[in-house]
């Protein structure tokens, strides 16, 4: 037994294949950047060692910074319109008749499963200025007072970029929080039904605390996702009008692609790498009290 | 089963089942709209009632997409990059994930965190080493690159996953083929791997869904006509066609069908699959 299962040999035929490939696709790039971050470099001809000075061009710019506040507030934004507000739908949605139950989860879910290509496209109608069904709606509402040209009036083009991500993700939220209330074993709520318990008793001190990790989870994933919204960027408004929904990647695909300043942007990316890094902890020291037992 | 914890109380939870009946409307209708859409005329698009169904079924919009644009290409490419990413993660993954949690070696835990650490990690911020290093070994505008990047990052999902499944197994099996002689190869693809059925279903999901949406990634990797994929078909579609918005949609409907069958059949995998990967984090 040990002999096969316990060989150098077979062990390292079997890590190798994945591991070189995690390792120069994962691992190695994260250094990567910050060693690119140093240079000077279009990528191609010439690169030049120049320490720090990409990230004191950085603030000097001016477009990281802005680019930096639009992807903190899309993160925030991700974090209360996406995470909270889905963890609210999935605890609402336990409340109702079993059938409604599962035809709402299943809908919830249907953007999830196309491509955010698609995604975008379709907004891109939906937003369209004469013929979208947005204004459309607003017409046969009498409300047409309110039409307006959505992605590139400078009051509305943000909003509308951060809904079409919330659009995306919204249902993936709400369905990891209802898969985490459903392995909630039932003779919980029966007992607290035998004690007399309504539904905003049970959902306050059962539900709620079952709950937390899978919360936290979902905090996380939407607050880093929002965090890099880029996608729907690039699509819909290449970061305009002017630069109002420029995020931290569509600047940094930008710099890196358009105007092959790849040092550049490699700084930018370390940054948000720290960002992120200290968004975690944040998330994590909000979430400590940790550990529910019945 | 009845619902142990249904709002007792009848008025709020019609209440609440209307105004979440307003969200799943909200979800729903773009959806709608978007295949009403592609089976009208651009003209009828830009004119017409939005809301009412299509007063006749007009293929002219697939016509467009399919023979002038030449959508049936870009679909044979995502088919087969998606194919072969599923088909080349599953396998390294699983082998993986067997190393890891079956094999007697010492740095077992170690490379178990590395892997989660993977699965942490927004794949799109490493965008430009990924791109340097496809330039440094001539692989930008070849399939190959994209096929290994989405692979490398859905290699720690699908570990965790496979790993989970593994560690159930009894040793006996192992123990008995060993006695009989059995290599290691033909132990793990004859033995183990017919029973990750369920495991190898989960991972092959999540991938597709990676696999197909991809977005950035073709978008740097992908500048050829030929070898694009249908996300990136959709760029542009209406300025090249001459504001065929029309065509647009019939391409969007093409795209996103395939996804959206297999939710609508097996949703109860496609859902036990993402909530799999979510817990994961």
């Amino acid at each position: 037994m040990n002999r096969v299962l316990g060989s150098k040999r077979n062990i390292l035929l079997f890590c190798a294949p994945a591991a070189i490939l995690f390792f120069s696709l994962v691992i190695y790039p994260i250094f990567h950047i910050f060693y690119i971050a140093m240079q000077k470099t279009d990528g191609i001809s010439y690169s030049e060692f120049v320490g720090f000075q990409n990230y004191v061009q950085l603030f000097e710019e001016g477009y990281f910074p802005n680019a930096n506040w639009k992807s903190l507030g899309l993160a925030i934004f991700a974090t209360f319109g996406i995470a909270i507000l889905g963890t609210l739908i999935a605890f609402l949605t336990c409340g109702l008749k079993t059938r409604i139950q599962h035809f709402y989860k299943t809908s919830y879910l249907i953007p999830f499963v196309l491509s955010i290509s698609v995604i975008s496209q379709l907004w891109l109608s939906i937003y369209h200025t004469e013929w979208g069904v947005l204004n459309k709606l607003l017409d046969f509402f009498h409300l047409s007072f309110l039409k307006t040209s959505w992605l590139s009036d400078p009051s509305t083009a943000m909003i509308c970029v951060a809904i079409v991500g919330m659009w995306w993700v919204l249902g993936m939220t709400i369905l990891l929080v209802y898969t985490g209330i459903m392995s909630i074993p039932v003779s919980y709520y029966e007992a607290a039904k035998i004690d007399g318990t309504n539904f905003w008793q049970t959902t306050r001190y059962i539900t709620y605390p079952l709950c937390k990790n899978i919360i936290k989870t979902c905090v996380i994933i939407n607050t880093i996702g929002g965090f890099y919204t880029f996608p729907q960027v690039y699509v819909m408004t290449k970061g305009g009008p002017g630069d109002l929904t420029m995020t931290v990647m569509m600047l940094i695909y930008r710099e890196a692609f358009s105007n092959a300043r790849l040092g550049l942007s490699s700084a930018m990316a370390a940054v948000t790498i720290l960002e992120c890094i200290v968004i975690l902890v944040l998330i994590n020291l909000i979430f400590r009290d940790q550990e529910v037992e019945y | 089963m009845k619902n142990p914890n249904e709002m007792q109380n009848k008025l709020a939870r019609r209440i609440i089942t209307f105004l979440l009946g307003i969200l799943v409307f909200t979800t729903l209708y773009p959806v709608y709209w978007l295949f009403v859409n592609s089976f009208r005329h651009t003209e009828q698009i830009v004119t017409g009632d939005t809301f009412g169904l299509p007063n006749e079924l007009y293929l002219g919009n697939y016509y467009d997409a399919i023979v002038n644009r030449g959508v049936f290409r870009y679909f044979t490419n995502s088919v087969i990059y998606t194919l072969v990413t599923i088909a080349f993660t599953v396998v390294i993954s699983t082998m993986l994930a067997y190393a890891l949690t079956r094999m007697k070696w010492k740095y077992k835990k170690q490379g178990m965190s590395i892997a989660m650490l993977g699965i942490l990690l927004p794949s799109q911020i490493v965008v430009i080493p990924v791109f340097m290093l496809m330039r440094t070994v001539k692989l930008v505008d070849n399939p190959v690159s994209i096929i290994l990047v989405v692979s490398a990052f859905n290699i720690g999902i699908s570990t965790m996953i496979a790993s989970g499944f593994l560690k159930g197994i009894p040793y006996e099996m192992e123990e008995a083929a060993v006695m009989d002689g059995c290599g290691i190869l033909r132990l793990f693809f004859r033995i183990i791997f017919p029973l990750l059925k369920s495991p190898i279903a989960a991972m092959s999901i999540y991938i597709f869904l990676n696999s197909w949406n991809e977005f950035i990634y073709s978008l740097v990797l992908l500048s050829s006509d030929e070898i694009k994929t249908l996300p990136l078909m959709l760029l542009g579609y209406s300025t090249r066609s001459g504001n065929n918005f029309g065509g647009l949609f019939a391409a969007m409907v093409i795209t996103s069908l395939i996804p959206i069958l297999i939710y609508l059949f097996f949703s109860k995998q496609v859902e036990k699959a993402i909530s799999a990967s979510a817990a994961m984090k």
